[in-house]
């Protein structure tokens, strides 16, 4: 389902991303890990569709990002859902709305604008079905900028879902809620990507919620993919290894 | 300490800065024929005296009675439709004259392939600001004067000259407003699938939601002045009768019409305190 090949990406003079390939199949959910700064929000941003490579190719679903434009890439857009990592909601609607333009890609100028004055009775029963699962249903009509960071988390979570995309990204969707919730969303979001066959990768920096959860773990350092192993083929230690010094090896190969 | 340093806190920097400022005022009033004797000398403080005399007690009579009410409401009309339709034309005008909605910034493809388009939102871009811009610079009763030309006498010429350059101070206050707008929740919104037209519903027009309404309020307040005086050229409302008295010497109907104003003014500014306070 994608295929990125010699990905590369920079921001002036600093390289976000020099080379990266990853392979990833339809249904398959994997974890991204490496430390901040070693690209993993750009390389989301290029998956989404929002960013440009300077050079190499991605495809999704044959699709090739430098080939589309206007309704076409709209329409590739739609299929992608991103969680990100400051939430990103419009602090002036309330949880409601944002949820509901997580649909605006498969809506019409008049459809969009009809959900925002006055949202179907439909619609909003399954926003509520949606934010129920993420545990935040009694903030429906709260403003999104008077929630708290958790509550935010969720409703971005929520966002996403209500979107019906193929592929989720979620960049550090546990990031700012407490550990007890944080396993309770990724059992939610591995367990509705299973349910409903989506692809799922997931930026964490918790090294034991990444093996817990992930059959696949791909670490992102400085810019390129640093190992890309089966969970199951990858210890403790040398996820330790990564995290202390950049890769997984203690010689630093 | 260097010699730039020295420079700068020269012991006479301040005396110098001073004497230019003088300088200036002094060739200013110069240029207005600034002449205090006029103001307050004997003949300066008599002819008040007697203008003050004139004035009051203002008029009573139905007639003038008539004219100032009619007057009043229809300087009150002429405020908001021009306010109201400087909104409409100014949010119209706003996504085109903002320079990160089709020009430049995160929203804006900057691949080669779509240079063409690009071009022509650039060209659009400009073209609207120009417009935006020529609305705001020429001043108003200039343009209710061509209005006039255009329309005939009356209100409606005053409330097309009051709109339009509204209109202009909305777009270029509007799209300053667009371009200082966190990015991100409109990338977000963006990377959804969502269309530049959705993304300004659902992501910047909630965002600009109380700058839109203290800019309102406070060109309400400036557009109430405005609207008072439009009759001068012949655009409608209280200007009107207040010029026809100045011009007839009728001393104590201006009384009257100046007091009107006063009142009309005072109160929508109040109004409009009132209802910032419960909206924002």
């Amino acid at each position: 389902m994608i295929q990125l090949q010699g990905i590369e990406r920079r921001f002036g003079s600093v390289a976000a991303l020099r080379g990266v390939a990853l392979e990833v199949q339809e249904g398959e959910q994997l974890a991204l890990v490496g430390p901040s700064g070693a690209g993993k929000t750009t390389l989301f941003n290029v998956l989404n569709f929002t960013l440009l490579p300077d050079a190499g190719t991605y495809r999704f679903d044959g699709v090739e990002a430098a080939e589309v434009q206007g309704d076409a890439r709209r329409e590739v857009r739609r299929r992608i859902a991103t969680i990100h990592q400051s939430h990103d909601l419009v602090g002036r609607l309330s949880t409601l709305k944002n949820v509901l333009s997580g649909r605006l890609g498969y809506w019409g100028r008049m459809e969009a604008l009809r959900n925002l004055v006055a949202p179907s009775r439909a619609a909003v029963a399954a926003v509520h079905g949606v934010l129920e699962r993420v545990g935040i249903a009694e903030k429906l009509d709260e403003r999104a900028d008077r929630l708290s960071g958790g509550q935010k988390q969720r409703v971005a979570i929520a966002r996403a879902l209500f979107q019906d995309a193929e592929l989720i990204l979620a960049d550090e969707p546990v990031a700012s809620v407490d550990p007890a919730r944080a396993v309770s969303l990724l059992e939610l979001l591995t367990q509705t990507a299973r349910d409903d066959g989506r692809t799922l990768i997931v930026s964490l920096h918790q090294a034991e919620l990444a093996r817990r959860f992930f059959p696949r773990i791909v670490g992102l350092h400085d810019g390129r993919v640093a190992f890309d192993r089966p969970t199951e083929e990858l210890s403790e230690d040398e996820l330790a290894a990564f995290f202390q010094n950049g890769s997984p090896s203690p010689s630093g190969s | 300490m260097n010699a730039a340093v020295l420079r700068a806190r020269h012991p006479w920097r301040g005396l110098i800065f001073l004497g230019g400022l003088l300088a200036v005022v002094w060739l200013a009033a110069w240029w207005v024929e600034f002449d205090i004797r006029a103001l307050f000398g004997r003949d300066g403080v008599e002819a008040f005296r007697k203008v003050g005399e004139r004035l009051w007690p203002p008029k009573l009579s139905s007639e003038v009675l008539h004219n100032a009410l009619t007057g009043m409401v229809q300087t009150l009309a002429l405020s908001i439709v021009g306010t109201l339709f400087g909104v409409l034309l100014g949010l119209l005008l706003a996504p085109f004259a903002a320079r990160t909605v089709f020009v430049e910034g995160p929203l804006v493809d900057r691949r080669p392939r779509g240079r063409g388009a690009r071009l022509g939102h650039k060209a659009v871009h400009v073209g609207v600001r120009l417009c935006a811009n020529a609305l705001r610079t020429i001043p108003y009763l200039i343009l209710a004067m061509l209005f006039v030309f255009m329309v005939g006498l009356g209100p409606f010429a005053g409330a097309l000259a009051l709109a339009l350059h509204t209109g202009g101070v909305f777009g270029r206050l509007y799209a300053q407003a667009i371009d200082e707008l966190d990015p991100r929740p409109l990338l977000a919104l963006q990377a959804t699938g969502a269309s530049r037209f959705q993304i300004w519903f659902y992501g910047m027009l909630p965002a600009l939601r109380p700058a839109l309404l203290s800019y309102t309020f406070y060109r309400w307040e400036v557009n109430i002045r405005e609207a008072a005086v439009l009759g001068f050229v012949g655009a409608g409302g209280l200007g009107y009768h207040i010029q026809f008295a100045l011009g007839t010497f009728h001393w104590s109907a201006l009384g009257t019409y100046l007091l009107a104003t006063l009142v009309l003014v005072l109160a929508v500014d109040a109004l409009s305190a009132r209802l910032r306070k419960a909206l924002l």
